[in-house]
């Protein structure tokens, strides 16, 4: 899943932090990943040498932030096993026996809940702590 | 320890019999029954082989047993009629003395003088008679060196005398009338006796091999000069005999003829019949050698019934360990053969000879060898037959011992092999033991049998899940196997909690162990899915 979610995020990283985004693809909303800032944003390498080690950290530094980012889209993103596309929590239903895209569903003419009302119920939940959910659509952060 | 103290618990509780076999003795004698059959292979593969039946060499001992009896008889047959000869040679020697005395003449004077011979004849020939009736022989003679007529043509080889000799012979005992062979027709009609058909007054001494070699003899004791002829055939008859010549000798010491007995072909045969033996009739021979050949054509034979022997030709003799090998004509006879002391008249050594024909010993042999062959076979078979027999009795207790141990039935059947039921006694009490134990309490198995059937409502996604729970995987690792996200697999959470009834991930957690270990949780992931 993590592969996957990582050949589907965008990059967009400045030189002082690091972010990443994936963009539903039934509703077109945008998830925007937490930044990370860069170890070395603001200063200056003095010499060339510096600077290369510099770029060598920061690519480092930028796989590290996108393998939190994928796993970070991973709680809200889920891959519809019928048409294949990753979409997001609000356009996935948990349907009786697969769960399914809305426009899969649809088509299917099968009934379900969307995953991000289901989510909303105050469940204990066995793992990490729910991630904020920033989209470009609600303009959350 | 613990295991003993168990298996006594079991076997006194249960009580499983006492009685029956125990597995040692019922092994003892399987092994007993194989340990037989080896060894009736092993009798079996000697007989195949001939060693167990050992033929050649106890044939070798029965021949040479039976060649000790030939030998002995043949040399106290003719000691015997040596012995007599010489008595026969002393009485006619006697009586001729008297008769010339009484006339006195000298021994020439009986040549060209028919009378005198007849007369003197005539006084022997109860001498004759004597000596035929109490002698072991055929016949008897003697034969004077003069004529009644020096002038006929072949004078020279003929010489008066008596020969006397049974008519006819039916056994090795004769009996009936005597016949007179040769000899004057006055002595004859004066003793009342009947003349041969082939009668003739005087001896041919042509026909008597050896006669010359006596007739020259000039040594004190009587036994030196006594010789056999060997098989010669007696004129003008188709018999065969073998005489015995001993000296004659005057008062003087000179040697004046010759006596003795006669051993016809016939009466030696009927004296000598054959040997029955467990390798066919042994058959006697008197045979001289010359080197390793047998003269069969001067030999004397005893009963050759069932064989095609006769007495002819040459018989080869080659010297085995066991026995000997004789050929003749293309026929092999096994054997044995022995040197006896007695003198023939051409020089050779006389033997006597046991033989059986080779023919009828292979097939006794061969008949031995298959009879040991076809008994340890039969033993064999017996052997290997009885061993199956009881190891199937011995194995069908067992398995049906341990069949009733697996069952865990409760009224299974004693097999009658004390351990094995004592081991299937000790298993049904393991088993209600540990069926005792694994019980669960009433109130965990309600909870158990609730949880199972509210598991019938979880959809496949759900059972997926809860099963992945069970695995111990969490909700970020079930999210990247189903390729959906946390959010999803949460709210999947959700309906799993409420359709099973418990309140927290903990709690189900607690449930699914508990599951586990009563070794029902696969009833609640499998069973009733929809």
């Amino acid at each position: 899943m993590k592969r996957v979610m990582k050949e589907a995020m965008g990059d967009c990283s400045t030189t002082g932090e690091f972010r990443f985004l994936v963009r539903c693809q039934e509703c077109g909303r945008t998830w925007h990943s937490s930044p990370v800032r860069f170890s070395k944003a603001g200063a200056e390498p003095e010499t060339e040498g510096m600077r290369t080690i510099f770029h060598a950290l920061y690519e480092q530094e930028r796989e590290a932030a996108r393998e939190k980012a994928a796993a970070e889209a991973s709680e809200i993103f889920s891959r519809c096993p019928v048409c294949g596309r990753l979409v997001c929590d609000r356009c996935f239903l948990i349907c009786e026996d697969l769960d399914l895209c809305i426009a899969c569903a649809k088509t299917l003419q099968v009934r379900g809940n969307v995953v991000a009302e289901e989510a909303a119920f105050p469940q204990e939940l066995p793992a990490e702590p729910a991630e904020t959910i920033a989209t470009e659509g609600d303009g959350s952060t | 320890m613990q295991w003993k103290k168990r298996w006594n618990k079991g076997w006194h509780i249960h009580g499983a019999p006492g009685g029956g076999y125990s597995i040692g003795s019922r092994l003892a004698l399987y092994w007993l029954c194989l340990v037989l059959a080896a060894l009736a292979a092993a009798l079996f593969l000697l007989s195949v082989t001939g060693v167990l039946s050992r033929t050649a060499r106890q044939f070798g001992e029965t021949a040479a047993l039976q060649q000790k009896n030939t030998a002995a008889v043949f040399i106290s047959q003719m000691d015997v009629l040596t012995a007599q000869g010489i008595e026969l040679s002393e009485a006619v020697s006697g009586e001729m003395e008297r008769f010339l005395a009484c006339r006195s003449l000298s021994f020439e004077a009986l040549n060209d003088a028919p009378d005198l011979i007849a007369a003197l004849e005539s006084q022997l020939i109860p001498t004759l008679k004597t000596a035929l009736a109490g002698s072991t022989c055929s016949g008897v003679y003697f034969c004077l060196d003069a004529t009644a007529n020096t002038a006929l043509p072949g004078s020279k080889s003929s010489r008066m005398g008596v020969y006397l000799r049974y008519s006819s012979l039916r056994s090795a005992h004769p009996s009936g009338s005597t016949a007179y062979f040769r000899g004057t027709v006055a002595a004859a009609r004066e003793n009342g006796l009947q003349l041969h058909n082939r009668w003739n007054p005087e001896l041919d001494t042509s026909l008597i091999p050896g006669y010359r070699q006596v007739m020259s003899w000039e040594e004190d004791r009587l036994s030196g000069g006594c010789l056999w002829t060997g098989r010669v055939p007696l004129l003008d008859t188709w018999e065969n005999v073998t005489l015995l010549c001993v000296p004659v000798r005057d008062g003087a010491g000179v040697v004046r003829g010759i006596c003795g007995m006669e051993l016809s072909e016939l009466y030696f045969s009927l004296s000598h019949p054959t040997v029955s033996s467990p390798y066919g009739n042994f058959l006697m021979l008197l045979a001289p050698m010359n080197g390793e050949t047998l003269l069969l054509d001067r030999a004397m034979l005893g009963s050759t019934e069932g064989t095609d022997l006769s007495a002819s030709g040459e018989m080869r003799i080659r010297t085995g360990r066991d026995y000997d090998t004789f050929t003749w004509n293309g026929t092999t006879y096994l054997g044995q053969h022995q040197v006896v002391p007695g003198r023939l008249a051409d020089g050779h050594p006389l033997a006597a000879v046991t033989l059986v024909p080779e023919n009828i010993y292979r097939h006794r042999a061969q008949s031995a060898r298959i009879g040991w062959t076809l008994g340890s076979l039969g033993f064999l078979a017996g052997m290997l037959l009885l061993a199956v027999a009881l190891s199937r009795r011995f194995t069908t207790p067992i398995t049906q011992g341990f069949a009733a141990a697996r069952s865990g039935e409760q009224n299974w059947q004693p097999t009658g092999i004390r351990e094995i039921d004592e081991l299937t006694a000790y298993f049904h009490s393991r088993l209600r033991e540990k069926q005792a134990e694994e019980a669960l309490p009433r109130q965990v198995e309600s909870l158990v049998s609730e949880l199972t059937d509210r598991a019938k409502g979880l959809t496949g996604t759900e059972r997926v899940i809860l099963r992945y729970y069970a695995e111990g995987y969490t909700v970020k690792d079930i999210s990247g196997l189903l390729f959906i996200s946390a959010g999803t697999v949460k709210g999947h959470n959700s309906h799993i909690y409420s359709k099973l009834g418990v309140d927290s991930y903990n709690a189900l957690k607690a449930y699914l162990d508990v599951l586990r270990r009563c070794e029902r949780l696969e009833d609640l992931l499998q069973g009733g899915g929809k």
